[in-house]
């Protein structure tokens, strides 16, 4: 058995996604372009191409094998054989100082195009990769990195990524943010599909499998013509291995314990293959948690249970390449009993309170009780791939239900979830991949496509958000110059949105009562009021990236710009906030908020030293924040309900800058020995007002030590890890907009080994992770628990997989 | 054409039930508060809550003391629903607290299963003349890990200002003139 799932995915595989792509344990190949034509008939066909570099550089002396045919490219990097016949053929390229790459041709074909990449093992997410070939700045976690994150959720596993911080929500679970941007202006993408969820709510965690992925990609800047709207802090892309087209048979046990609330994780995968185009994957996975503790007391009712189920079918023939699946994720926890303020005096005492009123009478067992948030989001999706005389034409289509009830305190004879969403998603998209072509003494290749969605919100539940109906549309052209040593890319996207929201008479008469709506704005039947919106925004992209003749420096500069359209609650909310005990009034008028970003990023990659440092201003313009409204004279307007009387806060648009900079360091002191560091910093202000944005991450910075001993036979590859943490206190912050203080700085302490155990054709990989060892008492700024109790203590992790 | 084409395909998925939107849980909601004062009601209303109460003043004539009676409402709901009823069955997990500045005063006139105060009904009690804000909360107290948190002296932490444990229901406030 030779395939594999891929555990190394290089970064821009989705970007040209090959389809023509073969994984071949214990290496993986990546490769680009293969254009074939149409059928012959008889054995006498002649095969020729070429095999370059990534810079377009000729590979000389490669061997390039196909059946019993083998020949060897010159000095020019071209290859010639004869006597081939007709029909699909597997192919492999081989040489010495590059990763091999296998795929499939159908013969009779044009001239072959094959892109060998540079051959490396695990690349772990502190070595910079010049591989990335994206101007933008941008961080992979995969292999041993990824494997070290097993059993956590996303933000989790971003965690170590230079530029992320975690938001922590009410239940425990974590959401990444990318240079201070999370939820709504941060795009997660599954295999090139937008991941499409109730993103706006701070407590709204991703609902993803970080068990199905080969790799998680954090695009750090705007980047909206590659990857649409809502694209404005980053991107998280998150890919599967490649199916596994060689006949037979090849999976993964996976088990993970750990030791903050009991936390157990169980998961598979399986993938066969016939050998004559057809692939599927099974994939499942559960994890049951108890309530997670802090150093000094349980975090009652943050118990909680995930379950994934993933089939993919594929089919791979000459030139097409069809894939299909269905994907299942659940999702319910408890909410922290910690969270609860009736008002903004609660909210102030308890944070200052050492401790949560009850912490005394919880107790760890993995009881779900009120409040609870229950999650589903399934997805099924197909897409084909055709490879034409003009370039890889891809069509995909994708359906994603996402169903989120949360369960407020209730009394007994109230069953139902008091906010009960339905968020459907129906996206249908096109790219065509052109062949590449010469231009002057560089090559051009570039990707233009079109995409439509619609997406419909379906709420029933205590007053909050409306329905909606939105359809979106959005086309795209970039192009990338390769220029030997340098590379240009640049590219332009239109999209736009139309979107009709549905509110209850009940829900428009609040509205026009508090004047957040205009009498005459919408349209009224007996049943609803209809109030429509419709935006047309640009993005676009210039960027390039120069390294030297020995790849051993790297400049990137990157200037993007991105579209985010307001979201229904913006536009529509009326009713008390779910996550601060203010009362939030939503603003139809609002404008697409509009992010131009420039970011400058350095690398270097010498023998002991890898290093990367990026810069960035992201300038946004009509920003849409959640502030506290005044009257006309001065003092904070209320707005009195029969809960209580409370502050009253509104969406508004402003001009905001964020600015910083983040990189990380690794140098082999010894062979052995590695010393890393990272760090990360973040300021938002409000242009002319000078007034700062809140929740933005403080400064932090992290070192640690990696220890790699070589000739360890069966146990090659065992690393030890150490790494301290320190996170500032965040002084910039603003009063009107914090309803408490900031908390603290902290520094933790985290340490892991992994040890892979290989026998025969399978591996076991062993690991041992312990994060906050030390056990620290940790509020984050950006966490929803930091007014109410601390983060969870110390977690001990020992994870045990067979890969087969 | 491509346009028209992924309309024409993304319009099969599209529903009706988005352009029909309804309230659901109308049950949980509290419009309307009720004091009963020697048999006088004065009501605390926003049954659309729309952010403009009607409050009825309360008139007291002088110093002295009269039974006091709460009741919850949800004028939403047609006919109007009673959720006081609901409050008494499940009374070992909530408790009225009433905010009594000078010159007014509360005593509980019932209790729980467990012999913890309610509030469904008590009395209130003027020392002498003022014109104060009477503050009556409905607080949801319901067990966290099976572990009861409505306990003992939780109306002193309340007139205290302490931190009380649970969820407002309802916490309205009274313009009360006692002459």
């Amino acid at each position: 058995m030779t395939g594999g799932p891929c555990p190394l995915i290089a970064t821009e595989m989705h970007l040209d996604r090959p389809t023509h792509v073969y994984c071949s344990r214990p290496r993986v190949v990546v490769a680009v372009l293969l254009l074939v034509s149409t059928p012959a008939l008889a054995c006498d066909e002649r095969v020729s191409g070429h095999v370059h570099t990534l810079e377009d550089e000729p590979v000389a002396g490669a061997r390039v094998e196909i059946d019993e045919h083998v020949a060897t490219t010159a000095d020019d990097g071209r290859f010639v054989m004869t006597g081939v016949c007709p029909g699909p053929h597997e192919i492999h390229v081989h040489h010495v100082e590059l990763m091999p790459w296998s795929g499939t041709v159908v013969v009779p074909t044009d001239h072959l195009d094959i892109e060998l990449v540079e051959d490396a093992e695990v690349v772990v997410v502190e070595a910079p990769a010049f591989s990335a070939r994206d101007p933008h700045s941008r961080t992979t976690v995969e292999g041993v990195a990824l494997e070290r994150q097993r059993g956590r959720d996303l933000g989790g596993v971003l965690e170590g990524v230079p530029g992320v911080t975690l938001l922590t929500t009410s239940t425990g679970a974590t959401r990444p943010m990318v240079r201070g941007m999370y939820g709504r202006r941060l795009l997660l993408l599954r295999d090139g599909m937008r991941h499409e969820s109730q993103r706006w709510g701070d407590d709204h965690a991703p609902e993803v499998d970080p068990f199905a992925m080969a790799s998680v990609s954090v695009v750090r800047g705007a980047a909206g013509v590659r990857y649409g709207p809502d694209a404005v802090g980053g991107v998280v892309l998150m890919e599967s291995p490649a199916l596994r087209r060689e006949r037979g048979v090849e999976g993964r046990v996976d088990t993970v314990a750990g030791s903050n609330g009991g936390r157990g994780t169980v998961g598979g995968q399986l993938d066969l293959a016939d050998g004559n185009g057809l692939s599927v994957r099974l994939q499942a996975n559960h994890q049951s948690s108890g309530s997670q503790s802090a150093p000094d007391y349980v975090l009652g009712n943050t118990a909680s249970r995930v379950s994934n189920a993933a089939v993919t079918v594929g089919w791979q023939k000459g030139d097409v390449d069809l894939e299909a699946g269905l994907r299942h994720h659940a999702y319910a926890a408890g909410i922290c009993y910690c969270v609860t303020a009736s008002s903004a005096e609660e909210l102030q005492a308890a944070f200052d309170a050492d401790r949560p009123l009850n912490a005394d009478l919880w107790h760890a067992d993995r009881t779900l009780d009120r409040p609870r948030q229950d999650v589903t989001h399934d997805t099924v999706y197909a897409r084909g791939a055709v490879f034409t005389g003009l370039g890889t034409l891809e069509v995909r289509a994708n359906t994603q239900i996402n169903r989120r009830k949360e369960y407020d305190r209730a009394r007994e004879t109230i069953e139902d979830a008091q906010f009960d969403f339905l968020l459907a998603t129906h996206t249908l998209d096109t790219t065509l991949q052109h062949r590449r072509f010469h231009l002057g003494s560089g090559t051009v290749q570039g990707t233009l496509g079109a995409t439509g969605t619609l997406q419909e919100n379906v709420y029933r539940g205590l007053p909050l958000v409306p329905n909606h109906r939105a359809w979106s549309f959005g086309a795209f052209l970039a192009e990338r110059l390769s220029l030997g040593h340098a590379l240009i890319e640049a590219g332009a996207r239109v999209d736009h949105q139309a979107r009709a929201s549905f509110l209850t008479l009940e829900a428009w008469r609040r509205h026009t009562a508090r004047e957040s709506i205009a009498p005459d704005a919408c349209t009224t039947t007996t049943e609803a009021a209809r109030c429509e919106n419709a935006w047309t925004a640009g993005s676009f992209t210039l960027g390039g990236i120069w390294h030297d003749p020995g790849e051993r420096v790297e400049a990137r500069l990157d200037l993007s710009s991105a579209t985010r359209f307001p979201n229904g609650d913006e536009l529509y909310l009326n009713g008390a906030a779910p996550t601060q005990p203010v009362y939030g009034l939503g603003r139809p008028d609002l404008k697409p908020e509009i992010t131009w970003g420039a970011s400058p990023t350095v690398a270097l990659a010498l023998p002991a030293l890898h290093a990367e440092v990026g810069a960035y201003v992201n300038r946004v313009d009509g920003a849409i924040v959640f502030a506290p409204q005044y009257a006309d004279d001065g003092s904070p307007a209320v707005q009195v309900t029969s809960q209580g009387a409370f502050p009253s806060w509104a969406f508004e648009q402003v001009d905001a800058v964020y600015a910083g900079l983040d990189g990380q360091v690794a140098v082999r002191v010894a062979r052995a020995l590695t010393v890393t560091a990272a760090g990360s910093r973040v300021r938002a202000h409000q242009r002319g007002t000078g007034e700062l944005v809140p929740f933005v991450p403080a400064d932090r910075g992290t070192v640690g030590l990696e220890v790699a001993p070589a000739d360890l036979g069966s146990f090659d590859g065992t690393t030890l890890a150490v790494g301290l943490t320190g996170v500032a206190r965040q002084r910039h912050t603003s009063a009107a907009t914090d309803l408490v203080p900031a908390p603290d700085g902290y520094a933790r302490l985290d340490a892991s080994i992994d040890v892979p155990v290989t026998t025969g054709d399978q591996q076991i990989l062993l690991g041992l992770a312990g994060t906050n060892l030390l056990n620290a008492h940790i509020r984050s700024y950006t966490s929803l628990l930091r007014a109410y109790a601390d983060e969870p203590g110390r977690d001990v992790r020992f994870r045990a997989s067979l890969i087969f | 054409m491509r346009k028209t084409l992924f309309v024409a395909l993304l319009a099969l998925a599209a529903c009706k039930g988005v352009e029909t939107p309804t309230e659901a849980n109308p049950e949980e909601v509290i419009t309307t508060v009720e004091l009963t004062i020697d048999g006088t009601v004065y009501t605390w209303s926003d049954p659309e809550q729309d952010g403009s109460p009607e409050v009825d003043p309360i008139e007291l004539p002088g110093a002295g003391s009269w039974s006091i009676g709460v009741a919850f409402l949800n004028e939403q709901s047609n006919p109007v629903e009673d959720i006081t009823g609901e409050v008494e069955a499940e009374s070992d997990e909530h408790q009225v607290f009433f905010g009594t500045p000078s010159p007014l005063g509360y005593t509980y006139g019932d209790t729980d299963a467990n012999g913890l105060p309610v509030g469904l009904t008590g009395t209130l009690e003027a020392s002498g003349a003022g014109s104060v804000d009477l503050r009556v909360m409905l607080r949801h107290l319901p067990a966290e890990g099976g572990v009861p948190v409505k306990v003992d002296g939780l109306a002193d932490t309340f007139a205290d200002g302490g931190t009380l444990p649970g969820e407002a229901d309802a916490d309205v406030t009274f313009p009360v003139t006692v002459l």
